[in-house]
């Protein structure tokens, strides 16, 4: 069980890295919300600030630093459940997006979701402070 | 971690957020809808066209509102506050620096409060 935890603390890493380095560096497929209207008008909003492709917005910007970090902690194994609770909110928005505006593409957004979830629950003895 | 200060600090960041929570639902009458620059309005809209990431950002505040008022797991509804001040603090810094005033001041209580719960975050930069 412990091989199982550290190939998900690592693997959730990777995903994150390559996930935030593909903000800066745009080397994935670009996303096609084609049909989406929604999705495809908060996500040039994300992107650029405004529905235009007009100059850069701070949000994914911002997105992809905070992914490169939880990644690179997770790899690393360090302050873990810092970077599992730093995670929660993206986790909570990729699904968000998908399960409203594009449910079709929901996979990876709910495997980043399970797995933070999982990892937070193999950590809950930092977290329960939290609700005392 | 429970001086007066801290008290009055926990007391009005809880209204603040009622307010602004349920302001989200109920639209006070007596809030002026605010002016937007042509970028925020744009965002704004694109949020809003979603359906569920206004309703959702206002349903926390009100949690996080009632948890402080009541007391109940503060480091919790602190957390949970940290990336919605996080976002309207960027959002007015890029794009509506000239009204950033409320967003700094939710920051602001919120910082303190987390600098001043400190002890109980602890362990999520030890353990691993």
């Amino acid at each position: 069980m412990k091989i199982f935890y550290t190939i998900l603390r690592i693997g959730l890493g990777l995903m994150l890295l390559i996930f935030g380095l593909n903000k800066f560096f745009w080397v994935l497929q670009n996303f096609n919300f084609t049909g989406f209207p929604q999705a495809e008008y908060l996500f040039k909003a994300l992107q650029y600030s405004w529905s235009e492709a007009t100059g850069k917005g701070y949000l994914m910007t911002l997105v992809g630093l905070t992914e490169v970090v939880i990644g690179v902690l997770l790899v690393l194994k360090k302050w873990v459940p810092f970077a599992l609770i730093m995670l929660v909110p993206i986790s909570i928005n990729i699904v968000l997006f998908h399960a409203f505006l594009n449910l079709e593409n929901i996979g990876p957004a709910l495997i980043v979701a399970l797995i933070n979830g999982y990892l937070i629950h193999k950590n809950w003895d930092a977290f329960r402070l939290l609700f005392k | 971690m429970n001086s007066t200060f801290t008290k009055i600090l926990r007391i009005v960041l809880a209204l603040i957020l009622l307010f602004f929570g349920l302001n989200k639902f109920i639209a006070f009458s007596f809030m002026p809808i605010p002016e937007l620059p042509a970028n925020a309005s744009d965002f704004m809209s694109s949020l809003r066209a979603t359906g569920y990431a206004l309703p959702i950002v206002g349903i926390l505040e009100i949690c996080i509102g009632l948890l402080l008022l009541l007391k109940k797991a503060v480091p919790f509804a602190l957390l949970l506050l940290a990336p919605i001040s996080i976002n309207i603090l960027l959002f007015h810094l890029f794009l509506d620096l000239p009204s950033i005033g409320g967003a700094l001041i939710v920051v602001l209580i919120n910082v303190i409060l987390i600098y001043k719960h400190w002890k109980v975050y602890r362990p999520l930069f030890n353990l691993s």
